[in-house]
């Protein structure tokens, strides 16, 4: 059976994937060293579990499947480690997007229809500064959430929160994201 | 919860993202919406990042645009 099938499970064709992995994990872990050792976990799981492949989804997809677990496991184990800095779990610096009254300080501006001409290398790209330029636990709150899909209970009990604190740190950072959106990637053209 | 602001709003549609709003909240951001085009605006550029970012790192060379 294995012999028939177009071997996208070789080893070397697995590690060719090891760049776009380590992209991923650095987006959410922000250390080289620890990104390094989740995407070498991932590709001996891999190369272990090759067998559980089923296809269907494209070996990427299978590969950034397994990465997140240990992601999860990383971020999980350095919120033991680190408390969440203050400033982070509970300031509510949207006020700098606000007027005293509530309105938006610069009102945001009408993306037309974002999916149309989503260049969507470019969006990547942006959003990956984007995302680079928050706050840590920010940034990973978010990377957890949009990114890798959990839900807000995973990612309390992995960054060691309290709901609410979740809440404030996946709305600081979409509102900053969505700023940083709108001046880097709608007004630069991307549109 | 009646006669939200923008700020007020716009946390409302982040939340809801997350978990359910209560009767009061959607009641509050609906009809605010209703009113508010900037909010309105926010709301679609929201829900756009949440259905797009899982899409990261985007496509794969020679696999065509990610499904949706």
């Amino acid at each position: 059976m294995a012999e028939n099938s177009p071997g996208p499970l070789d080893p070397k064709d697995l590690d060719s994937h090891r760049p776009q992995l380590l992209k991923y994990a650095m987006l959410q872990l922000r250390n080289h060293a620890q990104a390094e050792d989740v995407v070498q976990e991932t590709l001996v799981a891999a190369i272990k579990g090759a067998a559980t492949f089923a296809g269907g989804s494209t070996v990427r997809t299978w590969l950034i499947g397994i990465l997140k677990h240990k992601i999860v496991d990383t971020i999980r184990k350095g919120s033991r480690e680190q408390s969440l800095d203050q400033y982070e779990a509970s300031a509510d610096d949207m006020d700098a997007l606000f007027q005293p009254d509530g309105h938006y300080l610069d009102k945001p501006a009408d993306w037309g229809d974002p999916e149309e001409a989503l260049s969507r290398r470019r969006f990547f790209e942006i959003l990956e500064q984007c995302m680079n330029s928050l706050p840590k636990a920010t940034a990973q709150a978010f990377a957890m959430r949009e990114v890798m899909g959990l839900d807000t209970k995973e990612i309390c009990t992995s960054l060691r929160i309290t709901d609410s604190n979740c809440w404030v740190l996946l709305y600081r950072a979409r509102m900053r994201l969505r700023e940083c959106l709108e001046r880097n990637w709608i007004a630069a053209g991307g549109r | 919860m009646i006669g939200l602001s923008c700020k007020e709003s716009s946390r409302l549609i982040s939340d809801g993202l997350d978990r359910d709003l209560n009767l009061g909240q959607r009641t509050a951001l609906r009809l605010h919406l209703l009113i508010c085009t900037t909010c309105t605006r926010v709301k679609t550029q929201l829900a756009f990042l949440h259905r797009t970012a899982a899409h990261y790192p985007g496509p794969e060379d020679g696999d065509g645009p990610p499904k949706s």
